[in-house]
């Protein structure tokens, strides 16, 4: 049975990522594509390409209209649609897509767009573009939802820095949140947030900012890719056949410990893609070598999504470490764990934090690659660099009146409040992961009636 | 009386047909766990050809929440039996995702289909042969085969529990690596299953591992390969045994028309799972059992091995169980004084040697059908227990009877000339359960538990399933030094 994941894309850089992902995802499952006949016109058969299982994961197939009619797995691919919404303030980026070489992946119906754009402000999208389209967004949700059999996951694309991508999508969370409970919600959040509203996902992947290294050479498309791949790579194995199966729905229960601490750094290895991926690929190494290259690219800085200190020097709080590649043995992965244990700076009460996936079909430009996510206090690098501009800019109340126009000003200094407890929390653990050996020393206290939620 | 199986979740589905796969490959009766197929429609050569019958059914309901794996097994050519396609459940879809409260959840209140589930074990109990136990096979660290089993085993005491005895096959997991939740998961499972279950079995991926690569030089293992492991070490004990010497002197006529050889007939009817049950888990307090077995070895090497009874086969599998050691590559000669362990009950199975062992199946087809097998020279029969019931196997001193020995002239997958099994309800169990309970410190920071309390399952669950296995551990600890 299909297990369907819902993308929605918010604003421009949402959706411009979007176009990457689906591009990628087309590719990756083009080239696991089945063949099979079916019956042509008059008797004849023809040998055409099957909607497979894996792809019922990410597209529906059915008649071409008028009929419409939707087409189970085992079908022939007639009229492909991405389980996709399309939403912005604007309609430049959208109607791009609508008129690219992957129109024929959304019909116009998927797509919810205005014209005036938010203007890079969060209240202007939270509030005032989502009071107006709250209704007709969770239509455009509903009638991508109720199609699929059995619904996993929502994957929300958008960016923290604008108005639409950061304030329209954390209303998005919200009325997914709201409207479908036990349905998980992934984001995909390209630059850290000013405020503490990513709340409302179950998992944030890749509060993300450039790297020299990522770009190498090009400019927003490579960086989009890399993020397209980390997608393709996160839902893997629950598309594609492996030995160790991971859902999404596993990667929240076993990577965050605690509610608020559910911000995963990426990283992936090899890195390059593209023109620089068949000098990088290491053929010729045996898989224990070759996975263990991986891991260590993994844990230095250099591949790691989040520009942040090396997570080898963080205090790590859980892991997965999901591998793509044919015929790659768990004990090989097994071996590796078991050094990391060592190595890394780890809460005593997690140190078997690790979480494996295998999945026996490779990524598209690599044999073997590796991608890991992290739930580690390397991310208060981040948050520390947000929360010390977003303080200046405070302090002297800049900019503040563009967003009392549709919120309180309150709201600013619970945002920052909020940023500062994740931030003030993540440092705890990471000093109890540090203080792991001096078990007296109690940094922090229990509340015992909360629901795991750690006290300061 | 016969067992229905209940498969639930992957691990639970794949063990459960590779211990069938076991359970067939036998030439004791199939009757206490398959069911007669449709006969075939040709009734020409009704009983001199036995290969024209349909194979059996397996008595057994499968259960989980995707169907990639129970239409593989539906589908899957086995040797001499098959499932039957009515006895396959997908129930809450969507999967558990590693969380046991998850999981459990899905098997209370409204728009769970557990009816599907309990319809399924109902047909399966209302046809013939009478079922005396439920053994239900699940693992302990996924969310699926933990949280549904034991949703799942509740439900089959609450509807059926009075005219049943349930027994749980539970596999603890790797100790790290699989889930991060893993130990979470099994501390509710066992804390649960001491409520509703009769026994509970814990077999471990950890050993089962080891056996592979020092046993069956298997240098890293599969998931096959492990579950093949298992399901021997399940059917070990879960074949017919007996429990009194056949009467030689009864006349060829109870033979039945069945074309296997088929050994003299025992004057009692054979163990089932529920006489084990009942054997097993002679108080509330002690519910937990493992399994050892010997040999082990791979298929290879059965044809040039040859063992005694008492010097070999029993004087292994007792040291195994003096000193603690799960395999026999870990026994350790040098532990004679008193056994490690103190024990509530143990039952030590003897199978072989019917003298079929390494025969091809040519020559045991050309064997007239119905004859009774020539009595072997070295009868199990014969074979002298009376060491595990001996001053130096500790036993629990309330249990007046805590040793007993089952016995079979069958030969273990036709193929071992002698094996010995040892079910122990024994001290054993601690190191995995002290293991399980280790998953306190993680609580005490209370991580992870919001996930599980989004499916009411929040801290006075776990609290109470802490005490729970604290005074199970406490139980057992109080047996001895």
């Amino acid at each position: 049975m299909p297990r369907e994941i819902v993308t929605l894309q918010v604003g421009q850089c949402g959706n411009q990522l979007g176009r990457a992902f689906w591009h990628r995802s087309l590719h990756e499952h083009a080239a696991n594509a089945t063949t099979s006949s079916f019956p042509g016109p008059g008797g004849s058969s023809r040998t055409a390409s099957q909607f497979s299982d894996s792809m019922s994961t990410f597209f529906s197939n059915s008649n071409p209209p008028p009929s419409g009619k939707p087409l189970a797995p085992g079908s022939e691919i007639l009229d492909l649609k991405a389980r996709a919404c399309l939403i912005d303030t604007e309609d430049g980026v959208v109607s791009e897509t609508l008129r690219g070489p992957l129109r024929d992946l959304f019909a116009s119906r998927q797509t919810l767009h205005d014209v005036s754009g938010a203007g890079n402000n969060w209240a202007h999208g939270y509030h005032g573009y989502g009071d107006r389209y709250e209704e007709a967004i969770a239509e455009l949700v509903r009638s991508q939802a109720e199609p699929c059999d059995s619904l996993q996951s929502f994957f929300l694309m958008h960016s923290l820095g604008g108005g639409t991508g950061s304030g329209l999508g954390t209303r998005v969370l919200q009325l997914l949140a709201d409207e479908y409970r036990g349905v998980y919600r992934f984001a995909t959040s390209v630059l850290p947030s000013k405020d503490g509203k990513g709340g409302d996902s179950d998992v944030v992947v890749a509060p993300y900012n450039t790297r020299p290294q990522v770009g190498a050479g090009g400019g927003f498309d490579d960086m989009n890719d890399v993020v397209a791949r980390l997608l393709t790579d996160l839902t893997a194995s629950m598309r594609f056949p492996g030995q160790l199966n991971t859902d999404l729905n596993e990667i929240t229960t076993n990577l965050v410990p605690f509610p608020r601490l559910h911000y995963l750094v990426p990283s992936l290895a090899p890195i390059k893609t593209k023109a620089t991926a068949s000098h990088g690929s290491r053929g010729g190494m045996n898989s224990a070598v070759q996975v263990k290259a991986l891991v260590r690219d993994c844990f230095g800085a250099d591949n790691c999504l989040v520009s942040t200190n090396p997570i080898r020097d963080s205090t790590v709080i859980a892991c997965g470490i999901f591998v793509r590649g044919k015929g790659v043995p768990v004990s090989d992965v097994n071996a590796n764990v078991a050094r990391l244990q060592n190595e890394l700076r780890m809460p005593s009460w997690n140190r078997e934090g690790f979480k494996i996936g295998l999945c026996e079909v490779p990524a598209l430009e690599n044999n073997v690659s590796m991608m890991t996510l992290s739930n580690s206090d390397v991310i208060n690098d981040v948050f520390g660099s947000v929360s010390d501009r977003f303080n200046k800019l405070w302090r002297r109340k800049a900019m503040v009146h563009h967003y009392t126009q549709y919120c309180e000003e309150a709201e600013f200094s619970e945002s920052i409040e909020s940023l500062a407890g994740v931030m003030e929390e993540y440092a705890t653990v990471g000093q109890r992961g540090r203080g792991a050996d001096t078990k007296d020393e109690r940094i922090w206290d229990v509340n015992r009636s909360g629901a795991g939620r750690v006290l300061f | 009386m016969s067992t229905l199986t209940v498969q639930v979740g992957q691990c639970g589905c794949q063990l459960g047909a590779a211990t069938f796969d076991k359970l067939c490959n036998t030439d004791e009766s199939l009757s206490p766990f398959f069911r007669k197929g449709p006969s075939s429609s040709s009734s020409s050569s009704s009983s001199s050809s036995s290969s024209s019958s349909a194979p059996p059914f397996a008595r057994a309901v499968l259960v989980d929440t995707e169907p990639k794996v129970v239409s593989s097994l539906l589908s899957a050519k086995r040797r001499g039996w098959r499932y039957h396609p009515s006895d396959a459940c997908v129930v809450a879809q969507g999967g558990a995702a590693n969380n046991w409260a998850r999981g459990y959840a899905a098997t209370r209140g409204e728009g769970s289909n557990m009816q599907l589930v309990t319809d399924a074990v109902r047909r399966n109990l209302e046809r013939e042969g009478r079922v005396g136990s439920v053994h239900v096979v699940h693992s302990m660290a996924g969310g699926t085969g933990s949280g549904l089993g034991c949703g799942i085993t509740e439900c089959v005491r609450d509807e059926f529990g009075e005219r049943l005895l349930i027994a749980n096959t539970a596999v603890a997991p790797f100790h790290s690596g699989e889930v991060i939740v893993q130990d979470y998961n099994a501390l509710l499972t066992l804390a649960r299953l001491q409520g509703c279950s009769d026994l509970v079995v814990a077999h471990e991926n950890e050993s089962a591992s080891r056996a592979c690569k020092k046993l069956y030089s298997i240098p890293s293992p599969q998931i096959n390969d492990l579950n093949d492991m298992l399901g021997s070490l399940t059917a070990s004990f879960l074949l017919p045994s007996h429990s009194s010497p056949p009467s030689s002197a009864s006349s060829a006529s109870s033979a039945s028309s069945a074309s296997p050889p088929s050994f003299p007939p025992s004057p009692q009817p054979p163990t089932d799972l529920s006489d084990i049950i009942q054997f097993m888990a002679p108080h509330d307090g002690f519910k937990f059992a493992s399994a050892r077995m010997a040999p082990m070895m791979p298929p290879s090497s059965i044809d040039y091995t040859r063992d005694t009874w008492s010097g070999g086969v029993v004087r292994r599998i007792k040291q195994m169980h003096m000193c603690g050691a799960e395999l026999e590559c870990d026994i350790n000669w040098r532990a004679q004084q008193r056994s490690m362990h103190v024990s509530v009950a143990n039952m030590l199975f003897l199978r072989g040697d019917g003298g079929t062992a390494g025969a091809s199946p040519a020559k045991a087809a050309g064997r007239s059908p119905g004859s009774h097998v020539q009595v072997p020279q070295d009868d199990v029969w014969k074979v002298d227990c009376s060491s595990f019931a001996a001053d130096d196997v500790a036993y629990a001193p309330w249990n007046p009877n805590p040793f007993e020995a089952r016995r079979s002239y069958a030969n273990f997958q036709r193929s071992y000339e002698k094996m010995g099994a040892l079910l122990t309800n024994s001290q054993a169990v601690l190191p995995l359960l002290q293991r399980v309970v280790r998953c306190r410190e993680k609580f005490e920071v209370r991580a992870y538990v919001h996930q599980y309390a989004a499916f009411d399952c929040g801290e006075p669950e776990f609290e109470e399933a802490f005490s729970t296995l604290e005074q199970v551990i406490a139980n057992y600890s109080s047996l001895g030094p």
